[in-house]
């Protein structure tokens, strides 16, 4: 259970500025997604929080802890990426006891804890696959419980469902959102899908070009834009609902 | 049109028999027989060379090969796999040249390689570290080139994400890199080897007369006239690098460097 803040944060790359003069707090146990086109600098943020990076300016904080110079195998940030980045050459159980092994958990408590997740994440029965023999929806799920399972101060979620098909991903999006609120984790979702944002968030945080642009709650952001670009941007959705309001769908 | 396209393979086929599968065919025969004048293939034939490989002087050559070869092929894939790893995982500035000067040894003739060895180490001079360098320095373009090829493939993401859970860069680097990049040091190692073990251009300007090799010894008993005896080291050398070959290509849908 942790708040993050990130404090007048900017990152540079060679001659692109990736991230200007970022200011956000992130509530203890809050849902946020961070929206943007590609290129507005959402997954800077997301390496900058995780560690991988080390912000030019500003300093970033987990709860009033200074962890800016923290390096990454000592911060226990949980991560998801897009293509799930689950180890190739060991099977799922193995995957998901490494954090655990990092962690000198016994050979017990090791397997107590996995059998604890596989079965929260409905993928029992799976333990002595290898990645390859996973569908894109399982490993998505083993990922997740590879993640989750250290108990990791915060969640981060890097286009976690954008490789699955349309209706997994309606049906994960909402599990992912119960499995939060149960767990309580403080969560950072990245996405440059709209829907996906309004549906599952607690907050909105709305990035073009490295700058953080609005955050709010997704009906506000939705009906209350407070700047041209979250109006265009959001309004996709819009036009969207009115193709289908004329198609006679909704 | 279909006529042409056989007269195509076929030319490529003949060609390639004449040029890489006779001259071994050839080398075979003449470890096999006692005499061959001018006949077309050899009328009598006998073990006779074989038997003589079992001399000191050859067992002698073999032990050497195995060691020098043997230790300048695990410096190179240590040393590559060490450098590949710096440069997938690792920021600094110079990578570039660093790749340059891993693949450098390739493109200075090697005559070259063995005189600066020579200047600069005449200590070493018959020992077999003189020659264990000479060899790593051959080698170690090929090594360097497998491994890194296999190894900057492996998704940064799983770097990151092991790192995340909390593994220490050691962890990462023996549980996670090396078991992605064993396709390729095997490559590297058996391809390594056989280059290492028929290495003649370094060998010849650095052996001393307790530290010399089997292609050295080839390469003198042909200059003796010894044809046959040279043909039988010469068959032993081609068993060895043919398998090499086979590991290489049985690992070579997952290399491709």
């Amino acid at each position: 259970m942790t708040s993050v803040t990130l404090d007048h944060v900017s990152k540079s790359f060679s001659r692109v500025q990736a991230v200007k003069d970022l200011s956000i707090k992130i509530k203890n146990g809050e849902f946020l997604t961070i929206l943007g086109p590609s290129g507005c600098g959402k997954t800077t943020t997301l390496r900058l929080i995780l560690g991988t990076l080390r912000p030019d300016e500003g300093n970033i904080y987990f709860d009033d802890e200074l962890m800016t110079d923290v390096p990454v195998y000592k911060r226990n940030v949980g991560i998801v990426y897009q293509n799930y980045a689950l180890f190739p050459h060991i099977t799922a159980y193995e995957n998901v006891a490494f954090g655990l092994k990092a962690r000198n958990f016994s050979k017990q408590e090791i397997d107590g804890k996995i059998k604890q997740f596989f079965k929260l994440l409905q993928i029992e029965g799976l333990e002595k696959r290898y990645p390859r023999e996973l569908s894109g929806g399982q490993q998505q799920r083993v990922a997740l419980a590879r993640a989750l399972v250290v108990e990791p101060r915060l969640l981060l979620l890097d286009e976690p469902l954008s490789n699955l098909d349309a209706r997994l991903r309606a049906s994960l999006r909402h599990e992912l959102r119960r499995f939060q609120k149960w767990l309580g984790t403080t969560t950072i979702y990245v996405t440059h899908d709209q829907e996906e944002a309004l549906v599952i968030s607690d907050r909105i945080a709305i990035m073009n070009n490295g700058q953080l642009i609005q955050v709010g709650k997704p009906l506000d952001i939705y009906f209350h834009p407070k700047h041209p670009f979250v109006a265009e941007f959001m309004g996709v959705i819009k036009e969207r609902l009115k193709d289908l309001t004329s198609l006679g769908v909704t | 049109m279909k006529f042409l396209k056989t007269i195509q393979l076929s030319f490529v086929s003949i060609s390639m028999f004449f040029i890489i599968i006779f001259p071994f065919i050839v080398v075979l025969l003449l470890s096999l027989t006692p005499r061959w004048g001018y006949e077309v293939i050899p009328t009598s034939y006998s073990l006779k060379w074989w038997a003589m490989l079992l001399q000191p002087k050859f067992l002698r050559a073999a032990i050497n090969t195995g060691i020098i070869s043997g230790s300048a092929v695990a410096l190179s894939i240590a040393f590559s796999t060490y450098v590949s790893y710096l440069l997938t995982f690792r920021q600094f500035r110079g990578k570039e040249t660093l790749f340059l000067l891993m693949m450098s040894p390739m493109y200075v003739a090697s005559v070259v390689i063995a005189l600066g060895l020579l200047i600069m180490f005449p200590l070493l001079r018959n020992t077999p570290w003189i020659l264990i360098i000479g060899h790593f320095l051959v080698v170690t373009p090929v090594t360097f080139r497998l491994i890194y090829g296999v190894m900057r493939k492996i998704d940064q993401n799983l770097f990151e994400a092991a790192e995340s859970l909390g593994a220490s860069r050691w962890t990462i680097a023996t549980d996670i890199i090396l078991p992605l990049t064993k396709s390729g040091i095997i490559a590297g190692a058996a391809l390594a080897l056989g280059l290492s073990m028929s290495e003649l251009g370094i060998t010849i300007l650095l052996y001393g007369p307790s530290w010399y090799t089997l292609s050295v010894l080839i390469y003198t008993e042909s200059q003796w006239g010894s044809i046959g005896l040279a043909a039988a080291m010469g068959t032993v050398l081609i068993a060895i690098a043919s398998a090499a070959i086979i590991i290489v290509h049985r690992l070579g849908a997952e290399v491709t460097a």
